[in-house]
């Protein structure tokens, strides 16, 4: 991993809105570095609008969000990628595109107006591919790949931007089992590396050894945020799903599931 | 493409390119009414300097219009499908080039000189797409039906106004008229297209890993530090100002910008910066070839050059949109 400057972002009384509706009303949130955020709700409840704003492409209805103390919009487009990098939940492309051109547009930042990807970007980027288990796919059109092959490869393409803070918009939808927990790890490591991560997911068990925060939207303007342990309750799951949810015990955590 | 674009590459690509459209360019000088061997040109013959006279000042000029508005064409089609996230985009199917010719067709009408007539066509071609976007540009389906349909009417529409202008002509303007719905190379003028090919392609060239960033998506664009919006008024202006230059040069010729990057895609991958003067190379080459086979087909007689590109164009485009309904 390349040494970087930890950044922090933060949400200063944000509001959200779609259309008539209001989605998130005065969020004041606060990602530092090494921290993990598991943002939970429902289908529609402005998870996507949240991170979008967060990384700049949507503006808030009211209230700001600040990289390091200053406005988001007022840092050049070059120096907020090599601060934040961003996921967005669709991606495709409607040209043809290789599984390796499509990593290594994540060293775009990182290139002048006349630059290539050097042997060095090419390698950083294989090396991505590969932690999330995609080695040997490089060469292959993106359209031929299935969804949760794309959703990994965009993953890939985030983290060979090798930004030290990481809005990811569901990176695990689509994954089958045993690459969920592969790409958790992945995501765990660059936790551990320093980095600071906001993830988007339906699944709340997703945190275990994994996340250190929570973020749960209720779609109606109400959040709740804290440390996992204060926000992740059987309680607060069953009102943000509308839907009963009991936590079992095992191995002295506590696993969620439908009641 | 399996391994990624290398500037080595990218040269080697463009010389091959550029060696293939020089044996078009050598043909092209060398068929027609008369033909002629190439050395013929300069061998002791009491004939050669009648030969030079008939290649350099007839069939030159006209090779090198080919060249500079098939450039062009290819070039702007490569944009608007960049711009529309759209492979089927193209000056021709979206009205761009209909507009152009419409403009230019009323501005001849009310007596404007032959000379000035970049300028409404210009206006016809930006106009055109602004409304094609203004109308369409919100659809993000993946397929973007509604923006092809609404280009595809508006094409319609432009092709109706035109021949509406043309059953209001006096008949002292119809023939020069005419010229614009047909797609003529015979008597194009080089320079202007020419020229604007060589400035427009270097004025977008420096942005073609942006352009990259802008066709997979504009939040990925965005999330890359590209400023969508302001690099997608660039391609507007652009697109619109090679299609206008191209129309006023050559009238409107259909589908070189949807065939020629199209096709490089498949073989060379969708690598803007190569995609970019590779299109500008073959759609020169391929409007060439295309002009060849218009001249010699019924010779004596030459057809309207766009006849040729249409005809060869439409089941191509079809086969397009055929093959993409499969794929998604």
């Amino acid at each position: 991993m390349n040494p970087f400057v930890p950044h922090q972002l933060q949400a200063r009384g944000l509001t959200l809105r779609m259309g008539e509706r209001t989605l998130v009303e005065a969020l004041d949130l606060s990602i530092q570095p090494g921290e993990c955020w598991l943002v939970l709700g429902e289908n529609g409840c402005g998870k996507s609008t949240l991170l979008a704003t967060l990384a700049g492409w949507l503006k808030p209805a009211t209230g700001s969000v600040r990289l390091d103390n200053q406005a988001l919009g007022n840092w050049p487009p070059r120096q907020r990628t090599l601060a934040l990098a961003w996921l967005a939940q669709h991606d495709d492309s409607p040209f043809p595109l290789t599984v390796l051109e499509k990593t290594l547009t994540g060293r775009h930042p990182h290139l002048g107006r006349w630059d290539w990807e050097s042997a060095d970007d090419i390698a950083l980027a294989k090396q991505q591919l590969a932690r999330l288990d995609l080695a040997g796919l490089e060469a292959r059109d993106l359209a031929t790949l299935s969804g949760g092959e794309r959703r990994r490869v965009g993953l890939a393409a985030v983290l060979t931007q090798q930004a030290p803070l990481l809005l990811l918009d569901e990176p695990l939808s689509q994954l089958d089992l045993r690459h969920q927990q592969q790409t958790l790890a992945v995501l765990r490591e660059e936790r551990q590396a320093g980095r600071a991560l906001a993830v988007v997911s339906h699944d709340p068990n997703h945190a275990h050894d994994f996340a250190s925060h929570v973020l749960l939207l209720f779609g109606d303007g109400r959040w709740l945020a804290g440390p996992v342990a204060d926000v992740l309750t059987a309680e607060h799951l069953s009102a943000l799903y509308r839907y009963p949810v009991t936590a079992l015990q095992r191995d002295g955590m506590a696993w969620f599931v439908p009641a | 493409m399996t391994a990624p674009l290398t500037r080595a590459r990218l040269a080697l690509t463009l010389i091959a390119i550029a060696a293939l459209t020089l044996c078009a360019v050598v043909a092209s000088l060398c068929i027609g009414s008369t033909s002629y061997r190439p050395w013929q040109l300069w061998d002791g013959n009491p004939d050669a300097a009648l030969v030079r006279d008939v290649v350099f000042s007839l069939r030159l000029p006209r090779t090198l219009a080919a060249l500079a508005v098939g450039g062009l064409l290819a070039f702007a089609g490569t944009l608007q499908q960049i711009l529309l996230r759209n492979p089927l985009a193209d000056p021709y199917v979206l009205g761009t080039a209909g507009g152009a010719s419409v403009a230019a067709l009323l501005a001849l009408l009310l007596g404007m000189g032959a000379g000035a007539l970049a300028l409404p066509a210009g206006i016809g071609a930006l106009l055109t797409t602004l409304i094609v976007f203004a109308l369409a540009g919100r659809d993000h389906s993946t397929r973007q039906t509604r923006l092809l349909l609404t280009g595809i009417a508006l094409a319609s529409f432009c092709g109706a106004l035109s021949s509406l202008l043309l059953s209001l002509a006096p008949d002292g303007l119809l023939r020069g008229m005419l010229f614009w719905l047909l797609g003529d190379l015979a008597g194009a003028h080089w320079r202007l297209a020419a020229i604007s090919l060589a400035l427009l392609l270097a004025l977008v060239w420096p942005f073609a890993r942006d352009l990259n960033l802008l066709s997979h998506g504009m939040q990925s664009a965005h999330a890359l530090g590209v400023d969508p919006r302001r690099l997608r008024w660039l391609l507007y202006l652009v697109a619109s100002a090679a299609t206008a230059v191209a129309v006023t040069t050559a009238g409107v010729i259909g589908f070189i910008g949807l065939i020629v990057p199209n096709a490089l895609r498949i073989a060379l991958g969708h690598d803007t910066r190569l995609l970019l003067p590779a299109s500008a190379l073959t759609g020169g080459a391929v409007l060439l070839i295309a002009d060849i086979v218009s001249r010699v087909i019924l010779a004596p007689q030459q057809l309207p050059v766009g006849v040729i590109t249409a005809l060869a164009g439409v089941p191509l485009f079809l086969w397009l949109l055929q093959h993409r309904g499969v794929q998604r």
